[in-house]
């Protein structure tokens, strides 16, 4: 972990096998201003 | 006094967004009636512990941006442990982000496909497009998981 490149660690290639990777819901990551509403959202 | 049965929440820690960790922890505690241990990932504590042993980072935008993989080894590799980032805002019980999950996955994201609107982000560092981008914001570890014990502090 101390010692792989940063871009292995973020784009998780640290994990082979991509059935490994569970998908949470979009709320639970919503980026603000950045990414299209799935749904309007009130304030 | 902490419950070491409570879901643990690690938080990234930024000496610069210190109001940022405070709004999270809080939003995090108020709906969930404070059963939680939510607990800050703070890089100088992490370096004296040597659990962090990279050297100073200056493309990095955040304090946390790599020391959020050491979260399973903070969590004693046992069990399902949330790391996010400490600009989040939560809105509901975070406690249900552990329901119903799946022992054979090893880790749960929010997988975006990302194209940023800005190019540039905090304290105008250039902002990096790659694969998989933001998925490391929020993680959730299955630290069970067989894939954890293979991995190493060190190589």
């Amino acid at each position: 972990m101390n010692s792989v490149s940063p871009a292995f660690l973020h784009r998780f290639e640290w994990i082979k096998n991509e059935s490994a990777i569970g998908a949470l819901d979009l709320d639970w990551n919503f980026l603000e201003g950045n990414i299209r509403n799935p749904r309007k959202r009130l304030a | 006094m902490r419950d070491a049965q409570l879901p643990k929440i690690f938080v990234g820690y930024d000496s610069r967004e210190d109001i940022a960790w405070q709004v999270c922890r809080h939003s995090l505690l108020r709906h969930a009636d404070n059963a939680l241990n939510v607990i800050p990932l703070r890089q100088p504590a992490l370096r004296e512990l040597g659990l962090y042993t990279r050297s100073l980072d200056t493309g990095a935008s955040t304090e946390f941006s790599l020391t959020r993989f050491l979260t399973p080894y903070l969590a004693g590799l046992h069990g399902w442990v949330l790391f996010c980032d400490c600009d989040f805002l939560f809105t509901v019980d975070v406690r249900n982000v552990f329901e119903g999950l799946d022992a054979s996955k090893a880790l749960y994201c929010v997988q975006h496909e990302y194209t940023p609107a800005q190019q540039v982000k905090m304290d105008g560092k250039q902002q990096a497009v790659y694969p998989r981008k933001n998925w490391s914001s929020f993680m959730l570890f299955n630290c069970d998981h067989p894939m954890f014990a293979r991995l190493h502090l060190r190589s």
